[in-house]
């Protein structure tokens, strides 16, 4: 089943005078529990589809459904809703809330709101998600005081903090060394394996097309080529 | 601790310079705003006192009037163009307002003013309280000292100078007065026109607490002081006649027309009655000085003529509201055309002046806040533009509008709490010392602004309450341009300034 489709989506900035047109008529899917990714050179419209598809902004024509439901119309609160409740976010730049230490920088989202975590999980919670990401010796650390590649296991652990179904990475690995990047995909596909979450890449990085079972190819707003390998070719030839 | 505080804590302690900055000048405005406002409530409260207790009492009950109507007369442009309207019905509205409950004392006045002149020669002004001495002296029994003589007793003619007026006219005039000289009072009223009298001086005395407006101050027989004040439009004054007048009259035969009104006092006086003899008697006799009003009551007849003012001293000041209804519903339901005005519209320029300067002091405590105002949002909005990836990156991970507004709100509330916390114990170390040194009156614009010669400043409950509105308001207003900057991002746009 689809939990992400995107049919005909279309996305035009406006720049002084001049539009551009970041996508052009896009449509795919991507089923429940893939670990996908988005590959292409820079300005193919990689990131313009994970905002999108983050609900953080909205196309200029066409459908983005998440878990079946068009995000075409809602307002800032039910947006806002459907990121806390459904997606996560990995950033390139970690973006980790610099005042709040290791366990407050996972426990945020949850402090946001109704979450699909029970109160009474939650320190058991963010402990376990803690271990996954093997920073328990850093838990009262802030940002500045970890390194990128420890930062980028903060981000993985509060994108997975609320039990979401969806997951998007920008570039998760793109400032990190190969080694830690390397560390880095194998915890989030463990995540993905075991969490059962769909994870859905912008990247350049090969090791993570490797590893990912759909690949989408854009190029210039459009998508060139869409493959499945691993499971998800199984889940297809099936 | 809710993380919206936690968050807003740890920005506070990062931008430690910008924190101490907006904070010192909150802490400053604070003090300034806490010490000043509770001196001027110290001060005000002083006056109060000084005032009710020595001049005005609660209460004053007056004719219907607009304007502004004071003990002295109207202060305002229309003053040379009516006169104070005497209390309709004075004798109902004095036996009602000694009837209420709560009512202590009361004292008639009249207020005019009054040309000195001595020997056809102008020699000083006075504004003059026409009052009955008996009334006056049991309201007010602490606010005067005789210096020479003593009060007119009633019934009698007399005017009790003050003393800084005598000392003044002695000075620029090169005269000596005292008890028993004769001056000329020459007023003006509107009704009737110039009115010349000459009275003898009873005595002369000094206000215990006193300031210039009261220095101007002289007290007046009523008869003399409706006279002066046009609330009399005939009197009996004899007339030196010219043989020619008197030929064309008549022959007059003087000691048989007080022998006929001797008769008529024996006929219809009695005990209680006045005495005709103690108009004669010696006004600086020693031995007969207020007593006289005290022990022997039954020569006391109330003086139920006109009046300008009917002062009320209530048991308890918290009665005053429920004195103003009671009285405003007896003056309508007998239709009596009058009013009451509270102690500070009685007491008149000179009490209003440390109110005037307390909304000066105001206004200044305002620019302050607007300053700070200015500053901290300026702060603020630096603060939330480098912040913007933070704020976007909470935006995109779910954190609605009203997250971010409460948390760049919390962070600005945080920051005035604190600081006016501070100003606050600051300032309440600042008036305990001043309360156990005691400010000293310098002169007499500081005593008339202290209301007695040493102000000692107590922290005020309203000083406390404004600085927390001022840091609560200063908070909001300086957090809500900010917010609104922060309100109008894009998480996508957040996102991409990092």
């Amino acid at each position: 089943m689809a939990i992400i489709e995107l049919t005909d989506v279309r996305k035009v900035y406006t720049l002084g005078k001049t539009e551009v047109h970041a996508l052009k008529g896009v449509s795919f899917e991507i089923a429940s529990g893939e670990f996908a990714s988005l590959i292409g050179p820079s300005g193919s419209g990689k990131s313009t589809i994970l905002n999108l598809i983050g609900c953080i902004d909205q196309p200029t024509s066409g459908v983005v459904r998440i878990n079946g439901t068009a995000t075409n119309g809602m307002n800032d609160r039910e947006l806002t809703t459907l990121r806390h409740q459904t997606l996560g976010f990995i950033f390139q730049s970690f973006n980790l809330i610099p005042v709040l230490n290791v366990y407050e920088n996972i426990e945020f989202p949850l402090l946001l709101g109704k979450t699909a975590v029970p109160k009474a999980e939650v320190h058991d919670w963010i402990t376990y998600l803690v271990e996954q990401v093997g920073l328990q010796d850093h838990i009262k650390h802030r940002p500045n005081e970890l390194s990128g590649g420890q930062r980028q296991r903060v981000a993985i652990a509060r994108a997975l903090v609320t039990r979401p179904a969806i997951v998007l990475a920008d570039e998760p690995t793109a400032n990190l060394d190969s080694k830690t990047g390397q560390t880095i995909l194998e915890l989030m596909k463990k995540m993905n394996e075991e969490l059962n979450t769909t994870f859905i890449f912008s990247t350049h990085d090969s090791t993570i097309v490797g590893l990912t079972d759909h690949v989408i190819r854009l190029l210039d707003g459009e998508v060139v080529e869409e493959t499945f390998q691993g499971r998800a070719a199984a889940e297809a030839r099936s | 601790m809710s993380i919206l505080l936690r968050i807003a804590w740890r920005n506070l302690r990062k931008q430690r310079t910008k924190t101490l900055i907006v904070g010192l000048i909150m802490v400053v405005g604070i003090v300034v705003l806490v010490v000043g406002n509770s001196l001027m409530d110290s001060a005000a409260a002083g006056i109060e006192k000084s005032y009710t207790r020595n001049y005005t009492g609660h209460l004053m009950i007056t004719g219907s009037h607009t304007g502004r109507l004071t003990l002295f007369g109207f202060q305002d442009l229309s003053a040379m163009e009516r006169s104070v309207p005497h209390i309709p019905d004075y004798k109902e509205v004095l036996e009602y307002v000694r009837s209420l409950p709560y009512v202590e004392s009361v004292n008639p006045q009249i207020t005019t003013a009054a040309l000195l002149t001595l020997d056809d020669e102008p020699v000083g002004v006075t504004q003059l309280f026409g009052i009955d001495p008996v009334q006056y002296q049991q309201m007010f029994p602490d606010n005067v000292e005789l210096v020479a003589g003593e009060f007119f007793r009633p019934g009698e003619q007399g005017v009790v100078l003050n003393a800084t007026i005598v000392e003044r006219m002695e000075r620029r005039q090169g005269i000596t007065l005292q008890p028993g000289d004769k001056i000329v009072l020459t007023g003006v009223s509107v009704q009737t026109g110039m009115r010349i009298r000459e009275v003898p001086i009873s005595g002369i005395f000094r206000f215990i607490h006193s300031n210039p407006q009261l220095d101007m101050v002289s007290f007046l027989d009523p008869a003399n002081a409706r006279d002066l004040a046009g609330l009399i439009v005939g009197h009996t004054d004899a007339a030196d006649l010219t043989e020619q007048e008197q030929a064309f009259l008549g022959e007059l035969d003087i000691d048989s027309i007080f022998e006929s009104l001797d008769s008529l006092f024996v006929e219809t006086a009695d005990d209680s009655a006045f005495r005709l003899e103690d108009l004669f008697s010696d006004p600086l006799e020693p031995e007969e000085p207020e007593e006289v009003f005290e022990e022997s009551p039954a020569i006391y007849e109330e003086d139920l003529g006109a009046w300008h003012f009917l002062l009320v001293r209530l048991t308890d000041e918290r009665s005053v509201e429920r004195a103003e209804t009671d009285l405003a519903a007896f003056f309508e339901e007998h239709n009596i055309p009058a009013q009451t005005s509270n102690w500070l519209q009685a007491a008149g320029a000179t009490a209003e002046l440390g109110y005037g300067i307390k909304s000066i002091f105001n206004g200044i405590v305002a620019v302050i806040a607007v300053v700070a105002v200015i500053i901290i949002m300026n702060t603020l909005v630096i603060s939330v533009t480098e912040r913007t990836a933070e704020i976007g990156t909470m935006r995109a991970i779910g954190a609605q509008k009203s997250f971010v507004w409460k948390m760049i709100l919390s962070e600005t509330l945080l920051l005035t709490g604190l600081s006016g916390a501070i100003g606050i114990a600051l300032g309440s170390i600042i008036l305990a010392v001043l309360n156990v040194m005691g400010i000293e009156a310098t002169n007499m614009f500081f005593e008339i602004l202290y209301g007695g010669k040493v102000l000692k400043p107590q922290l005020s409950l309203s000083s406390v309450l404004l600085a927390l509105g001022v840091v609560v308001v200063v908070g909001v207003v300086a957090s809500s341009y900010p917010a609104s900057i922060v309100m109008r991002m894009e998480p996508v746009k957040a996102m991409q300034s990092e």
